[in-house]
């Protein structure tokens, strides 16, 4: 029978290393080896010499702030916990938005209302006439005249209607006022132009 | 930093079940548990890495450092191993870091500082014991130096698993977790430091 013991369970033998039932097989075996006894013994002298020049526990310096240091680095690592939004909160976040949303579709909507009517310059109402208007601008000389004018590209005419003015007497002549263009486009003047036809 | 010098403690051995027991409340966010914990093994794991990098005030550093990545990496933590074994496999880490980082910023440069093979440990303990006679405390103090001088010429490995075995008492089993190699690589490497060691103090056990 081949009681020789392998490599491995030998060393750690010598080194104290086995337990239990590993232990008490090893030692049925080897109980009696002399050699094997003394080279164990050799070597827990060898660990005992060690260990009694090194240390093998060594309290820090300063203990009581090693310890400290740590629990603070370690307070300081810890993710701090995000707290839950407020009521008020919610609703800034969903307010504002909503309402500068709610800004910008009235502008626009204001803008579209406004954009395209033309602008009636009265004497009554003299600044109207600093804002910068589209379509034809109309002068009426007269107080509590309103003038409103009507453009019609397809029809190649522009009809102005003034309300607030006086009736006209039957008595007027208009031929000295009106003249008729070539073009056939119907124009109002102060005085007739000199080239003007008169109609009989 | 100033320091009050080494202190070896006759400690008690640390009991794993209360260990355990401290670990699960520390996992449950208990901070009183964690700092019995640091206090319970504070002393080793101190010592373990002063006697790698012999450099005290650096060592109190890095002690801390230890201590504080086994906080963060507490949940994983699994009482498969026992925690001290654990918090070693953490030094290792953190003494190899630092090494490495170390080696880095003084590349090109010869840093004795770092593994000084030739420098004895500043810590050894010289204090003779009570009752010891003047002449036996003298012959121990200096036995104490050679050894400490002999092992910091060991290689970082080599030295490491001396010192894991020899003074810290870890099975091989436990040596190769904390240094992740295979216990036949810690049995080829004790064997090897133990080697050198000897041959390096052979004048010293033949006066013996």
């Amino acid at each position: 029978m081949n009681t020789k013991p392998d490599e491995t369970t030998l060393a750690r033998w010598l080194d104290d290393d086995l337990e239990g039932a590993e232990l008490a097989a090893f030692e049925a075996s080897h109980r009696a080896d002399a050699t094997l006894l003394a080279r164990r013994q050799e070597l827990r002298a060898w660990r005992a010499s060690l260990a009694a020049a090194i240390p093998a526990d060594i309290e820090p310096a300063y203990p009581e702030f090693f310890n400290h240091r740590i629990a603070k680095a370690i307070r300081e690592r810890i993710p701090k916990p995000h707290s839950a939004p407020s009521t008020a909160a919610f609703w800034r976040a969903w307010w504002m938005p909503a309402t500068a949303a709610a800004g910008m579709v009235l502008a626009f909507w204001l803008g579209t209302k406004t954009g395209g009517t033309p602008q009636v310059v009265t004497l009554a109402n003299p600044a109207a006439g600093q804002v910068a208007v589209q379509g034809p601008t109309v002068y009426t000389p007269e107080h509590g005249v309103d003038a409103k004018s009507f453009s019609s590209s397809d029809a190649a005419a522009t009809v102005i209607v003034l309300e607030g003015v006086d009736a006209i007497p039957d008595t007027l002549d208009f031929s000295e006022s009106v003249g008729l263009r070539a073009t056939g486009k119907a124009t109002a003047a102060l005085a007739p132009p000199d080239d003007a036809e008169v109609p009989e | 930093m100033g320091s009050v010098g080494p202190v070896a403690l006759d400690a008690p051995p640390v009991d794993p079940d209360d260990d355990a027991r401290l670990v699960a409340r520390a996992q449950g966010g208990d901070m009183r548990s964690f700092d019995t914990l640091v206090t319970r093994h504070r002393g080793r794991i101190f010592a373990m890495i002063r006697n790698m990098i012999h450099q005290e005030a650096d060592a109190w550093d890095l002690a801390q450092e230890v201590f504080i990545k086994a906080w963060q990496a507490l949940s994983n933590y699994e009482s498969k191993a026992r925690f001290s074994t654990w918090l070693y496999r953490i030094a290792h880490n953190v003494v190899y870091d630092w090494t490495r980082k170390r080696k880095f910023e003084s590349a090109g440069e010869l840093n004795d500082e770092i593994f000084d093979q030739q420098r004895i440990d500043p810590a050894a303990i010289t204090a003779p014991g009570a009752g010891e006679a003047p002449d036996d405390a003298m012959a121990r103090a200096e036995l104490r130096a050679k050894l400490a001088a002999a092992l910091a010429k060991l290689s970082p490995e080599h030295r490491e698993v001396v010192l894991l075995k020899d003074v810290q008492g870890l099975s091989y089993k436990e040596i190769a977790e904390v240094m992740a190699s295979s216990v036949g690589t810690v049995m080829s490497r004790l064997f090897y430091a133990r080697q050198k060691l000897q041959t390096m103090l052979q004048d010293e056990y033949q006066a013996r």
